[in-house]
């Protein structure tokens, strides 16, 4: 048992964590039978197991429990079961096309539906029960109102909202204006520009996963893994100090752990040519510039030629360009992670005298 | 063409299905909603508190019906009764001039509404007049405003007959109405009273109908009625100079707490059942005519808590002990509020909050706990090493050590400061050295904690022979007789401050007689011939001290000295005195003085340094580090900040400020870690992996669980209370003075001989303890104030002369500064609200008329005053216990109107006095003299005292 959550507490850390979920994620889309209803229940009851055995564990517990937690464990389940749900009918859907069958959606709709009742009376009952589950909530989790505000004595940990606790754990990693302000700017950019960059007209009024796999991937490979797992690991392995805790681990407010990071002209200029620091910033910080500006220019190239060649005839030069940046963009943070982890890199490009850091 | 139907994706049947069940939810959880927002734990402590006091109020109704049969409401009944018969036989005469009365009650409301109709009119017509004849005189036609003025008065003459017509039916109504009044004779007198007996049963029977259950209550208290006027509802009171700080505003204390005390203002349930109990102390505390009245003061600004709390839980109720914490537990499902930052304090501690508002008092009444942690305050040096605002302008409370050499030998020193228990058990210096963090054996290259803690004691007092000034002493003149030194501190007053009872340990510190030092053991401390100059002289070795001269002579002084050398402490004799060990020095030396430059030039350095520099070097660190210079002068450290953390505001310090380190034991509470901290200051240490000079370095005062618990609610009495001004005790000029002057007699430990303040005799003037006979009592100086001219006191307290040769203690000289003289010289006055600066009614003492001096004369030799008292030259015959002042002083010493007093009834003024009362209610035993006339004779007595001064006159006497 011991063993067990030692290793769970290990896996939990990010590092591990995130190289895990993305390995499941394309393990999962290539395995039909995980989105089978039996697959789905097998996942569900694996989830419940999970939690009905950690609920032992008192500092499990403890968090879980917290009322301002709660949704967060909500979260968990029902973006598991929507997933499951869309990903379900997709694969019904491609085995009926590969047996020369018309989609579900087409056999049953006709591409049509009424107003009343198929839509506004669901919508009414929804409207009740909902009302309904707000209210039992309210009355058995009590409103988690703290002492009032004191600025010379900030909570510990200090957490965003839930909804946000993706873009706090980016500030790990990015400094906060590109944590804050250039990356939700992008991703809400990102999604306005989907519809012009999304050339694929399959998959419209059906599900399916076959005729937009690259699609489908790269959506859940953001929305699931760059921001729902980062909102949970927010909630529940994220400590006082922003420390790593695994889920059995202690909140222990006077944990420590050493931060020696290292910017790469620091890598470039004293571990590789073993002089010191040139005085001038732009020299300095040349390497780490020209490597973003070669990430940025050259991958796309790279990608048009080799993977992506079907992507950059069927968008166009302009369209594919876009659609690299954003997607360079969006994997720019794990690449920062791992950067991070395995180098202990602080960053590319450092230039404090401007506040710019990269 | 035909449009193909759309299949429908749901079957509306079962649509009605889900929506039947999701509705039928949906009711439930809204009733949820309704019980769960109505069902409140402060309505239960009501409806049980209504439940128990219907009770209540239906047994007095019972009693005030009793209270209405009894015999004198029979009799009244019966008056009645008869009253009634009577009526009845004149009933027809009685119902003619009831109905006459009637018709005129109709006429007059007739007239009265003609008369009240014509006024109107008049009044309106009036003011159209004003305007209109001034209209026409500006017009300059005065005929016409002639006209418009009698119209005028014709519409007032209406009037008048209106009220003329009216005042003649009211005249006829009162006939009637007292015709009608003759006619019904006592009747209504009668019932008025017996009305008047059911009273108290009545207003009994209105409050039973607004707390028993029942239907009408049930109905006002009925979910989603009980907005109107429900009869279970949360009490309050809004107190907005009382606030809370919510760090970005402050907001006005709102205490329900009376929600479910119910009855903390009503006096009768002093023995309830908590919440249902009377406060204890209505006199001082709730009630409207207290100093602390519940609508200004609330319960919160004093005791803490979450003051809109209306639960158990959330009211932040703080348990006493353990025990109570469980029963809470299971009772109310206690737990500690993590979010509310100023809990209950507990029953040990509520003392707190009166500091908040009365810090400007030496004394605060009625707060004995409190006072006596204060004063721990003081005596136990916090303030040395903690800034507290309020005790800045305290001396620093240990010895001048600038001239250390002089008195002492550095080995008595080392094992002093390595334990300074060893020497005296109620030794006031705390131990620094062999505590709980510095316990263990080497580690790596670092000594073991013993001898780091040698070298540091040993680098200490190397330090301080270094800088001490020597101060020559010549040799003793002469021997001293020990018994009779023994004698003289046994006699003299020394015992007010000190003891020489090895034994003695001083379970409280606070008390007088622990004021000064133990005396036993001096021997292995000092000198005879240091004894002897301290004696004669104590400002001579140090400057501050609070050691008064007696004004002793050399063979006094002699023999005392003599004495006092001659008691060691034979078992500190015997002790080793700690010596640094030359590594456990140097790695000190290596680590303070690496903390300041690179490793290589400390080791440049070390080669350069002697011994003997090392010492020096690490003493200065050392006292540097444990703050030594925060009691004791020392050369070096004039201008040193304290070392401690300020504590002015500690009672408001967040828990998580608090380093509990691995101490799980401890409850996170700001009372408990203080408390903890206290017993053993450096527990926090434990497990905790430190470099040396990193460790706890507070030392142990050795403070049992009593003082511990006082000074844990002193603490939480350092808050940052937010109020108005006003809500503090704000002192008026003379209750200032009154402090100023308190303040000296702490300092000086003047309560070790005499009695301020008659209620506490049991704690001041301790010398008496030491004394048989209660004759040679030192003086009660609780009515000081009236008692004595304000200028001989002056002069008294510069330089004390002899009142009472026969006391053996004596008033000592304290060396007073002029200004600290005048303090306590106006402090009596103001005490007692006698006149200061000056006697005026000195200044009216008139030659008396000749029989009145020789009646004074007569009384005077008649009552024998002579046989205790002694005037001029005469001899008393008493023996010594039973002697009095001196009465030749009178004239320069006494208040004239207090003589008159003290013979009035001396026993009033200071009880248990030996004078006796010759005029008990105000008669006198001599019958004769001034007709017998006792104010008369008093007077008398009081110009023969007077004029007995002779050629003693006001003299200033002062040592400079």
């Amino acid at each position: 048992m011991e063993f067990v959550q030692t290793a769970i507490n290990t896996l939990a850390d990010p590092k591990f964590l995130l190289p895990i979920a993305l390995l499941m994620l394309i393990i999962s889309l290539r395995t039909p039978a995980f989105w089978s209803t039996k697959g789905g229940l097998v996942a569900l009851s694996l989830i419940l197991a999970f939690f009905a055995v950690s609920m032992l564990n008192p500092n499990f517990r403890k968090i879980v429990t917290k009322p301002d937690n709660v949704p967060i464990v909500m979260l968990i389940f029902l973006v598991g079961f929507f997933v499951w749900l869309a990903m379900h009918q997709g694969f019904e859907n491609d085995r009926r096309t590969e047996q020369g069958l018309p989609s579900k959606e087409k056999e049953v709709t006709n591409d049509k539906v009424w107003v009343w009742p198929d839509l506004v009376y669901t919508e009414f009952i929804s409207t009740v029960i909902f009302g309904a589950v707000m209210v039992i909530w309210s009355v058995f989790l009590k409103a988690p109102l703290e002492e009032p505000a004191n600025p010379s004595l900030a909570p510990n940990p200090s957490k965003a909202p839930w909804y946000f606790l993706g873009l706090q754990e980016m500030l790990v990693y990015y400094d906060p204006w590109i944590a804050g302000v250039l990356l939700p700017g992008l991703i809400i950019v990102g999604l306005m520009a989907t519809p012009f960059l999304d050339v694929n007209p399959k998959g419209n009024g059906y599900f399916t996963f076959k005729d937009r796999k690259y699609e489908i991937t790269v959506f859940l490979f953001g929305f699931v893994i760059l921001w729902v797992l980062l909102i949970i690991l927010g909630t529940f392995l994220r400590g006082p100090n922003w420390n790593f805790f695994g889920p059995y681990e202690y909140w222990d407010p006077h944990y420590l752990i050493p931060l020696n990071n290292v910017n790469l002209s620091e890598f470039f200029y004293v571990k590789w040519l073993g002089t010191g620091l040139p005085s001038n910033w732009f020299l300095r910080e040349l390497p780490g510039i020209i490597l973003v500006i070669l990430y940025l220019t050259v991958t796309p190239l790279v990608f048009a030629r080799m993977w992506f060649k079907k992507f950059f005839l069927s968008m166009g030069a302009i369209r594919y360009q876009i659609m690299m940046f954003l997607l360079l963009c969006m994997f720019s943070l794990p690449i920062k992670m791992v950067l991070r982890w395995t180098f202990n890199l602080k960053y590319i490009v450092a230039i404090p005298e401007y506040f710019f850091n990269i | 063409m035909a449009v193909d139907k759309p299949d429908r994706n749901y079957d509306v049947r079962n649509l009605n299905k889900v929506f039947a069940i999701g509705s039928i939810v949906l009711t439930i959880t809204v009733l949820l909603m309704v019980i769960d927002d109505y069902v409140r734990p402060w309505k239960d402590f009501q409806r049980r508190f209504q439940r128990d006091e219907a009770r209540k109020v239906e047994r007095e109704i019972r009693e005030a019906e009793r209270a209405m049969a009894s015999a004198d409401a029979k009799r009244l009944q019966e008056e009645l009764r008869k009253e009634e018969a009577e009526l009845k036989k004149g009933r027809d005469e009685y119902e003619r001039v009831r109905k006459e009365l009637d018709k005129i009650n109709a006429e007059h409301y007739g007239r009265d509404l003609e008369f009240r109709f014509s006024k109107a009119t008049y009044d309106s017509v009036k003011y159209k007049t004003e305007i209109e004849i001034e209209e026409l005189r500006q017009k300059n036609r005065p005929d016409e405003a002639n006209a418009k003025r009698a119209e005028l008065d014709a519409v007032k003459k209406k009037m008048d007959d209106a009220k003329v017509a009216l005042d003649a039916v009211t005249a006829r109504q009162d006939q009637a109405k007292a015709e009608l009044d003759r006619l019904a004779g006592h009747v209504e007198e009668t019932r008025s009273k017996i009305e008047k007996m059911a009273a108290a049963r009545d207003r009994l029977q209105k409050r039973l109908e607004t707390i028993k259950p029942g239907f009408v209550t049930g109905l006002l208290n009925a979910p989603m009625l009980d907005f109107m006027a429900p009869t279970l509802k949360i009490e309050q009171v809004v107190l907005p100079k009382l606030r809370h700080d919510i760090n970005f505003m402050e907001i006005p204390r709102v205490d329900r707490c009376m929600t479910c005390h119910t009855v903390i203002d009503k006096p009768g349930y002093e023995k309830g059942p908590q919440p249902f109990r009377t406060h204890p102390n209505l006199k001082l505390y709730v009630e409207a005519q207290s100093k602390h009245p519940l609508e200004s003061f609330g319960c919160t600004a004093c005791h803490g808590g979450r003051d809109r709390g209306t639960s158990f839980v959330n009211a932040a109720h703080t348990a006493e002990n353990e025990k109570q914490k469980k029963e809470w537990e299971e009772k109310y499902g206690w737990q500690p509020m993590h979010f509310w930052e100023t809990p209950m304090r507990s029953r040990s501690h509520f003392y707190a909050g009166c500091y908040q508002c009365h810090s400007r008092q030496v004394e605060i009444p009625q707060a004995g706990p409190l006072n006596r942690g204060l004063r721990t305050v003081e005596v136990s040096g916090c303030y040395g090493c903690h800034l507290i605002k309020g005790f800045e302008k305290l001396r620093k409370l240990g010895p001048d050590l600038g001239h250390i050499a002089s008195k002492t030998d550095p080995k008595w020193a080392l094992k002093w400061i390595r334990d300074p228990r060893s020497f005296r058990s109620s030794a006031r210096m705390p131990s620094f050295f062999g505590q709980t963090n510095q316990a263990d054996g080497p580690k790596g290259d670092r000594p073991a904690a013993k001898d780091l803690n040698d070298a540091e004691i040993d680098a200490i007092v190397t330090y301080l022979w270094d800088k001490s000034v020597p101060i020559k002493y010549d040799p003793v003149p002469g021997n001293g007789d020990p018994a009779a030194g023994k004698e003289l501190v046994h006699t003299i007053g020394c015992f007010a401050c000190h003891t020489d009872d090895p034994g003695e340990t001083f379970v409280d510190r606070t008390q007088p007689r622990a004021f000064g030092p133990n005396l036993a053991g001096l021997g292995s401390k000092t000198s005879q011939a240091w004894i002897f100059r301290w004696l004669k002289d104590p400002k001579h070795y140090w400057k501050a001290t609070y050691m008064p001269n007696l004004r002793l002579t050399d063979q006094e002084a002699l023999d005392i000295s003599a004495y006092l050398v001659s008691s060691r402490n034979a078992e500190f004799d015997k002790t080793e005195a700690p010596a640094a060990k030359k590594q456990a020095l140097d790695w000190l030396t290596t680590e303070y003085l690496s903390a300041r430059m690179s490793l290589a030039a400390t080791a440049e350095k070390m080669k350069t340094m002697t011994e003997r520099d090392r010492k020096l070097f690490l003493g200065e660190r050392m006292i540097n580090r444990y703050g030594c210079f925060g009691c004791h002068e020392i050369k070096g450290f004039e201008n040193v900040q304290p070392i401690g953390t300020e504590l002015t505001e500690e009672g408001s310090k967040p828990v998580a400020r608090l380093d509990f380190g691995l101490e799980h034991d401890v409850e996170e509470t700001l009372p408990a870690w203080v408390y903890a901290k206290l017993k053993n200051p450096r527990r926090f240490d434990r497990g905790k992996i430190k470099a040396w000079d990193e460790k706890l370095k507070m030392p142990d005062f050795h403070f049992n669980d009593q003082e511990a618990t006082d000074l844990v609610a002193v603490i939480q009495g350092f808050s940052k209370a937010r109020m108005d001004a006003e809500m503090r005790r704000n002192l008026s000029p003379q209750e200032v003075g009154i402090e100023e002057g308190r303040r000296i007699v702490r300092n000086r430990n003047c309560i070790g001989c005499h009695v301020f303040n008659l209620d506490r005799q049991n704690e001041e003037a301790a010398i008496r303890a030491t004394m048989k006979d209660p004759g040679f009592y030192p003086p009660l100086l609780h009515g000081e104030g009236e008692k004595v001219i304000p200028s001989w006191l002056f002069s008294f307290l510069k330089g004390p002369t002899t009142i009472r040769p026969w006391l053996t203690a004596r008033m000592p000289t304290f060396g007073f500064e002029d200004q600290e003289t005048v303090n306590l010289t106006r402090m009596f006055a103001y005490i007692n609200k006698a006149e200061y600066p000056f006697e005026t009614d000195y200044f009216k003492i008139e030659p008396p008329a000749p029989e009145l001096a020789a009646a004074g004369a007569k009384l005077f030799t008649e009552f024998k005053c002579l046989q205790c008292h002694i005037a001029g030259t005469g001899k008393p015959t008493r023996e010594a216990a039973d002697l009095a002042p001196n009465l030749s002083m009178a004239r320069a010493r006494l208040r004239p109107n207090w003589i008159e007093k003290w013979l009035r009834d001396p026993q009033a003024v200071a009880p248990g006095t030996r004078m006796p009362g010759y005029f008990p209610d105000m008669q006198s035993p001599d019958k004769e003299a001034l007709g017998g006339d006792a104010a008369l004779q008093m007077k008398a007595l009081k110009y023969h005292v007077l004029s007995l001064a002779g050629k003693e006159t006001l003299v200033v006497t002062g040592n400079d």
